[in-house]
């Protein structure tokens, strides 16, 4: 019974899922791809919020299946992040992708329900290993390269993972995975594990590194799971952790600069996914129910608006073969339906009223005012602004709207596929669905909600920071003060592990090469000194080599007595 | 190629267009600006009570993000090929001609111009067909 309970648990479906894929016709194939996640949601929403499943595995209580409202919420939009990814890359016929995208999104949805660590840490590893291989089907050296980063970063996070399980068990007995404090080593291994996931400032380039050198059709499904798994990992563990607030704030506002400034749009994308996280873990630090509240219901809305936007750049990069802001534009008139699409997404990550982003985001942003964060508020605002800015103006604009570079006279592909085009209009309804009608979302979040976006000041508020921002956009590129789209390479953090510590262990290893070298010469020079010098007082005609006279011997005899003598009467 | 193409002008081609949309994102941001002036706002800080507080915000916070993203560039901008070499290989997302699809906009598709990059891509990433 308990083995049923366990394959039943969320998640399983679509990783058992998985070892068909290899054997269904094409026509199965498709289906089931669509099938399973309807089915996980099904079975999301009838499993009893109480539900806990424990085993006692090798002296260990284990807890596989902890079913409660915090979960529930992430499970139900990763299984429509699911479908949605799914149906985008139903056309696909390289299986590999499919069936690693099975079991990364079933470990992912897993993971919300471990109980314990250890659980946890096996189905954290299995996103990590799972998911490299939609960055490595691009089959480019790049991404082969970028790939083999991402599982180091992935893997080295799942092991901290374990450390810090380790350390638990020993302070505590216990392996459950709840709430922790960083005044342990245990906590902050923890805190360090899902930091990294959550792409923690300066531990956030595996993100910007490796999902734009994803297929086409991964991306989607990298931008879901991965990073909001971390974030949900951090409500549980460190919820009210005040630490978080600064670094969501960091979070918020630094990759935004790197936004504007660079060049692939699929990597503009990651820079504000990464700000987007800001928001939520900033939430979290602020720990309120309005808060949490606010970041599980953001995470929800972020998972769909941004695997609409990253859907929108595949298509394109479908069609086109490339996604440089330097080389696309005018693409509105040979793909209306993408841009429209696209401009949706924008419109929810900006957070415009009537869009997904709108009635999540303003719940963290309320929560920060307050808490009388001023200084977070205002970053926030600042951040809110910056990201439609990025996002919510250069991506459509440079994609769709922008001087047309000839990109429509060299498409790769003359058809964006039907199920492309499906899967990003059902995105984009939910976008403004959850926007015009929060109530249902609202329903599902862990605490009751006593929140209303719809306010006079609220709208206005928020339409005056948007449409100003709009007027800066303007007004840069009217002046020509806006930095145009270059073919280039922005330096990141990446930098320190790909440039500056290969160079540093180079000329460290040269050092000490040189030095060994060095060392290995003085001692030759010294042995071959001591040999001449001693072949020189012992070959014949030196002071040592040739017979002496008799007398000299005596006399040094004579000396050394007389020394002998002097010395006992001393 | 365009040339044997000539297309029916867009709404937006028109040099008026552009200028008529940025007239009416002024016009509305004139209408935000008053809106302050009747507006009573629930607020926690004093300075959400400043006339145009919020606007004047969003613009200069967009204008100090691009200038300063810009600076960035000076320092932090290198080739396109730093790390290693481009590869604009479309292999594993290659062409797609398979299965239910549609023509978003059939008529804007030059099949000939079409046709001949994409032979050109194949020619160059040999098995660009053979997967999704």
């Amino acid at each position: 019974m308990a083995e049923l309970v366990g394959l039943a648990a969320p998640g399983w479906l679509l990783m058992l899922g998985a070892l068909l894929v290899p054997l269904l016709p094409r026509r199965a194939l498709q289906a089931m791809l669509l099938v399973l996640p309807a089915l996980g949601l099904v079975q999301v929403l009838s499993l009893p919020t109480d539900t806990v499943w424990s085993v006692d595995a090798f002296g260990y209580a284990l807890t596989p299946l902890r079913a409660d409202a915090l979960a529930r919420v992430f499970a139900i939009v990763f299984h429509l992040a699911a479908l949605l990814s799914m149906l985008f890359a139903l056309h696909i016929k390289d299986r590999r992708q499919h069936a690693a995208a099975l079991i990364y999104a079933g470990s992912a949805i897993a993971a919300l329900y471990a109980g314990d660590l250890v659980t946890l840490f096996v189905y954290w590893e299995l996103t990590a290993v799972s998911s490299v291989v939609l960055v490595w089907a691009r089959e480019r050296p790049r991404a082969r390269r970028a790939g083999l980063r991402y599982l180091v970063v992935q893997v080295l996070s799942g092991v901290l993972l374990m450390a810090g399980a380790i350390y638990q068990w020993q302070e505590t007995g216990s392996l459950a995975f709840s709430h922790s404090s960083l005044a342990t080593p245990a906590g902050l291994l923890l805190f360090l594990a899902f930091g990294i996931k959550a792409a923690f400032p300066l531990l956030h380039n595996w993100l910007q590194d490796a999902y734009p050198e994803a297929t086409v059709t991964g991306a989607v499904f990298l931008s879901a799971f991965t990073t909001k798994l971390a974030i949900y990992a951090l409500a549980r563990g460190f919820a009210g952790t005040e630490i978080l607030i600064p670094i969501g704030a960091v979070m918020t506002a630094f990759p935004i600069f790197f936004a504007v400034i660079e060049n692939d749009l699929r990597r503009v994308l990651t820079y504000s996914l990464n700000n987007q996280l800001g928001f939520m873990v900033v939430g979290i630090g602020i720990g309120t129910e309005l808060a949490l509240n606010g970041a599980a219901a953001h995470a929800f809305a972020h998972i769909l608006y941004k695997g609409l936007l990253f859907m929108s750049m595949g298509a394109v990069l479908h069609r086109t073969g490339t996604c440089r802001g330097s080389e696309l534009g005018g693409l509105y008139k040979v793909m209306p339906r993408t841009a429209i699409f696209c401009m949706v997404g924008a419109a929810s990550i900006s957070a415009f009223p009537l869009t997904s982003g709108f009635i999540a985001k303003g719940m963290i942003i309320s929560a920060a005012a307050e808490g009388h964060h001023w200084i977070t508020f205002l970053v926030l605002l600042f951040a809110s602004a910056g990201v439609f800015h990025h996002s919510g103006i250069k991506i459509p604009y440079f994609a769709f709207f922008s001087h047309d570079h000839g990109i429509r006279h060299r498409q790769v592909s003359t058809r964006t596929p039907r199920n492309m085009q499906w899967a990003m209009a059902a995105a984009a309804f939910l976008c403004l669905a959850i926007g015009t009608l929060p109530g249902p979302l609202y329903k599902l979040l862990p605490f009751p909600v006593a929140f209303a976006p719809y306010t006079t000041s609220h709208v206005v508020s928020q339409l005056q920071l948007l449409l100003y921002s709009a007027l800066a956009f303007v007004f840069l590129q009217k002046t020509g003060l806006y930095p145009p789209e270059l073919r280039s390479t922005v330096l990141d953090s990446d930098w320190s592990y790909r440039r500056a510590a290969p160079w540093l262990l180079r000329h460290i290893g040269r050092g000490i090469d040189a030095g060994l070298g060095h060392a290995q010469r003085l001692v030759i020079a010294g042995h071959q000194r001591g040999l001449a010098l001693i072949r020189r007082l012992h070959s014949p005609g030196g002071p040592l080599g040739d017979p002496w006279p008799t007398g000299i011997t005596v006399f040094v005899a004579a000396m050394l007595l007389a020394a002998y003598l002097i010395l006992y009467y001393l | 190629m365009p040339a044997r193409n000539p297309e029916p002008a867009r709404w937006l081609d028109h040099p008026g267009s552009v200028q008529r949309i940025i007239n009416t994102l002024l016009g509305i941001c004139v209408l935000l600006l008053l809106a302050d002036a009747v507006l009573t706002r629930h607020t926690h800080f004093g300075f959400e009570r400043w006339f145009g507080f919020y606007g004047l915000y969003g613009f200069i916070s967009c204008v100090f993000l691009v200038r300063v993203a810009a600076l960035m560039r000076k320092l932090l901008m290198r080739s396109e090929d730093y790390y290693e070499p481009v590869d604009d290989g479309l292999v594993g997302d290659g062409p797609i001609h398979d299965g239910p699809v549609d023509d978003e906009c059939a008529r804007d598709a030059p099949a000939g111009d079409a046709t001949g990059t994409y032979g050109r891509h194949r020619g160059d990433f040999p098995g660009s067909d053979s997967d999704g």
